[in-house]
């Protein structure tokens, strides 16, 4: 079920009702986490359960018989790694390699044609694979002891509220929290409502009502020729994307804090990154660090010389982008990023233009808007869509041209509120000493934070699936 | 293994105290406050059906209707069976226009299936918008076709829940701030859209303030990506106005009017050949009915306002009631 429906909500209800009950004994909180959880999932496709449970119950098995059988843990690594990402090559990849070699075929003069599969991708797979690849590998590396009950494992590996779009905590973190008995305080829950509370804002009020306007601009098969609404388009795409993601991110952590547990932040506003590197450092945090930890690093990293770690940082960014979709879109938008992060390692640009005057913010605003250019391959549906779209983008002449009417003000106005909520913590206002502690403050924050459940409420846009439920 | 921490037992007081300090709690409960009063002034205010009251109506229509009325949304928001009536006295009229709808054979099927089998006096009467036969939503190789559905393609355990709080949903309708002001502090709004959903099916619908250009960019950006395709989705309906001809179904169409510049956009870039259009109806049995195509007041450039649609459709009604008397002597 989506966090944004009414299943949810009740869902929601329901659990938290029977949770101070269900903390307190350690089978009947593993039991009812994992029970919950799976309500959650199904609730989508009962047969989405058959492969988490599948792929789970793989690597439960091989984290028990790594421990029993060190000598031969390499083997039992690589079959769970086989499992997770076999899974992932079967529901996401194998139409996209079977369209690439019918493709190579037809050039070739072959006249065969092998047919698609059309499996449904069961969602958030490529979340919880990584999440359950990251406790194999952590137990191979003698960082975590295999935990031997079932029921704990599946708690941690489908634990609802990050189960389907992250943010992808690590088995090292999160199989501690689980094992204790916790409680949310008052500080707790307050930080968790006001987490969610803004989550939601982000994602049904900014995100959902963005989308209409993008799914426009993106439905027809000759975009429309007008540089601005392009430039327009592409910067609220940016923010829808941004504020969809890290609106689940929030929720999730949120959720996760009334339950008494922490997950990692995801999402650190990344729009004022003032280099490409500090942009990966602040956006999907939890899966660039997997990235870094479980591929850059063991191909090497930074270990073997400057060409070896353009080499690996360039395979660690191409697989990247084949995570988030299988298609030629991703890679290029990934293999994009890549380019800046070396031409950002060769030259030292963001370094030498921060050290100017202004330097920062203009640096910021070249990351921006590079970020922006490189999206139109992400949200592109093809390569030759994003080729149009960049041509009119680049197109000066046709400035403003009959795209009157197809914006709406308030898509541009909740992407300006966003804007401005990036430069408040971009000039540090963040930092300034605000009386909190105050018995006005202490008013103030749940009405303040009232007013922003109402608007959730009643101000959201037209409702729409989270975008990375697709990855 | 971590040991599990034990937690001191509170007194009730102490207990209460913690209680009435907790700014979660004092937050859900504003929250909910606001949004009882902010629905419940607004509810109270509400003229017409809920929008998912009217798509649930539609959407169980079967059977029922002398008289049917289908096209997009320039049907929906431009013609009133009540204003109607007046001229088709004793008829059931029903206005079956859904926004952004396209002509497939699903869409066809429903419409006949809207007709009371019993009903002597089996009319349809198609707004041929240019849009209509662009293709598209409904359209031959287009997305499936829009409409008030059901909702049966979701599992069983969804729709349970979703008919459960289908009130709760409806009542915790969107508002924009100029209608939050509006309850709540009673102030005039400056600008707003007006749409008042009847239970026959009529979208009454206007603008403040009015803007007649405003769909123009919408259809240029449309006609850009497909034009209309006359000739493959006019066969279709011709086929269809054929075998509703044979069963003594008798269909009536027109253009659904609008502005001076959005009937040239439709001409040129939209493709619209209405001659060829009226010549095919007409040969596979309908009857075209003429009408002035910017003789009645649309506030977007596209829909007519509800004092036009409802001239519009008694101007209409009486065309058909003359066709019918000529017909019958």
């Amino acid at each position: 079920m989506q966090f944004n429906s009414v299943a949810f909500l009740l869902f929601a209800a329901l659990f938290f009702a029977g949770w101070p009950l269900m903390r307190l004994g350690r089978s009947r909180r593993w039991f009812y986490l994992t029970a919950a959880s799976f309500l959650f999932y199904g609730w989508w496709d009962w047969r989405f359960l058959m492969l988490i449970t599948a792929s789970g119950l793989i690597d439960f098995a091989a984290g028990l018989l790594m421990a029993r059988l060190p000598r031969l843990k390499k083997v039992f690594l690589v079959a769970s790694i086989l499992g997770n990402v076999g899974s992932l090559a079967v529901f996401k990849y194998l139409d996209f390699l079977i369209i690439n070699v019918n493709a190579i075929g037809g050039l070739l003069g072959g006249t065969w044609r092998i047919p698609a599969t059309e499996l449904i991708l069961p969602i958030g797979i490529s979340f919880y694979t990584f999440q359950s690849m990251s406790y194999t590998i952590d137990i191979y590396r003698g960082k975590l002891q295999p935990t031997r009950n079932v029921l704990h494992f599946f708690a941690y590996l489908s634990m609802f509220p990050q189960l389907v779009a992250g943010p992808i905590v690590r088995a090292a973190d999160l199989l501690p929290q689980l094992a204790k008995q916790r409680r949310a305080g008052e500080a707790q829950r307050w930080a968790g409502l006001r987490l969610i509370a803004y989550g939601f804002f982000k994602k049904v009020v900014v995100a959902d009502t963005i989308a209409p306007v993008v799914r426009e601009a993106l439905s027809g098969q000759t975009p429309l020729e007008s540089c601005g609404y392009w430039w327009i388009v592409m910067a609220l795409f940016a923010y829808q994307i941004y504020c969809d993601f890290s609106g689940y991110s929030d929720i999730a952590r949120g959720l996760g804090k009334w339950m008494g547990y922490e997950f990692p932040v995801n999402f650190n506003h990344p729009y004022i990154a003032d280099s490409f590197q500090e942009f990966w450092r602040r956006w999907h945090i939890s899966l660039s660090t997997w990235f870094r930890d479980y591929v850059y690093i063991p191909l090497g990293g930074s270990r073997h010389g400057r060409f070896f770690a353009h080499g690996n940082m360039w395979l660690t960014m191409l697989i990247s982008g084949l995570w988030h979709g299988a298609a030629w879109t991703f890679v290029i938008w990934a293999a994009g990023h890549a380019m800046m992060l070396s031409l950002e390692r060769m030259t030292g640009w963001p370094k030498r233009l921060c050290a100017r005057p202004l330097g920062r913010h203009l640096a910021t605003l070249l990351v921006f808007v590079l970020t922006t250019i490189l999206w139109v391959f992400f949200v592109s549906r093809s390569f030759s869509q994003a080729v149009a779209i960049l041509t009119t983008m680049f197109n000066f002449s046709k400035l403003s041209t009959g795209w009157g009417g197809l914006i709406s003000s308030k898509a541009i106005n909740l992407t300006l509120l966003m804007m401005a909520r990036q430069l408040y913590f971009h000039f540090g206002l963040d930092r300034l000493r605000w009386p909190a502690a105050r018995p006005v403050a202490r008013l103030i924050g749940p009405v303040g934070l009232a007013v922003l459940i109402a608007a959730c409420v009643l101000m959201r846009g037209p409702g729409s699936t989270f975008i990375y439920f697709q990855f | 293994m971590t040991t599990n921490k034990t937690y001191p037992r509170l007194t009730i007081r102490r207990r209460l105290r913690r209680f009435l300090c907790d700014r979660t709690f004092w937050s859900l409960l504003l929250a909910t406050g606001l949004l009882g009063t902010l629905t419940g002034l607004r509810n109270s205010q509400r003229q017409g059906l809920h929008p998912r009251q009217y798509d649930r109506i539609k959407a169980g229509w079967h059977h029922c209707a002398d008289v049917v009325l289908i096209g997009d949304s320039r049907v929906m928001c431009g013609l009133s069976p009540a204003a109607m009536a007046s001229q088709l006295p004793g008829l059931r009229i029903l206005n079956y226009g859904l926004a952004g709808q396209g002509l497939c054979p699903e869409v066809l099927d429903k419409i006949e299936q809207l007709l009371d089998p019993q009903s002597q006096r089996k009319t349809i009467v198609l707004g041929l918008s240019p849009a209509l036969l662009r293709g598209g939503i409904g359209g031959i190789g287009g997305e499936k076709p829009k409409g008030p559905q059901s909702a049966t393609d979701a599992p069983a355990h969804q729709r349970i829940v979703r008919q459960w709080f289908e009130p709760l949903v409806e009542s915790l309708d969107t508002m924009s701030i100029q209608q939050i002001l509006q309850v709540t502090f009673g102030r005039t709004k400056k600008r707003y859209s007006l749409k008042i959903y009847h239970a026959d099916g009529w979208m009454e619908t206007s603008l403040v303030p009015e803007n007649r250009s405003r769909a123009l960019s919408h259809y240029i950006k449309r006609f850009s990506d497909i034009a209309v395709r006359d000739g493959r989705l006019l066969k279709l309906l011709t086929d269809r106005i054929r075998r509703w001809h044979s069963r003594g179904i008798r269909l009536y169409a027109f253009r659904p009017p609008t502005t001076a510049k959005m009937v040239a956009l439709e001409n040129t870039l939209g493709g619209f050949n209405q001659d060829a259009a009226v010549a095919a109806l007409t040969a596979a049995g309908g009857i075209w009915l003429p009408v002035d195509q910017t003789g009645y007041h649309s506030y977007d450039g596209s829909h007519l306002r509800y004092d036009a649609a409802r001239k519009l459709s008694a101007d209409l009604a009486e065309q058909i009631r003359r066709a019918e008397e000529a017909g019958s002597r």
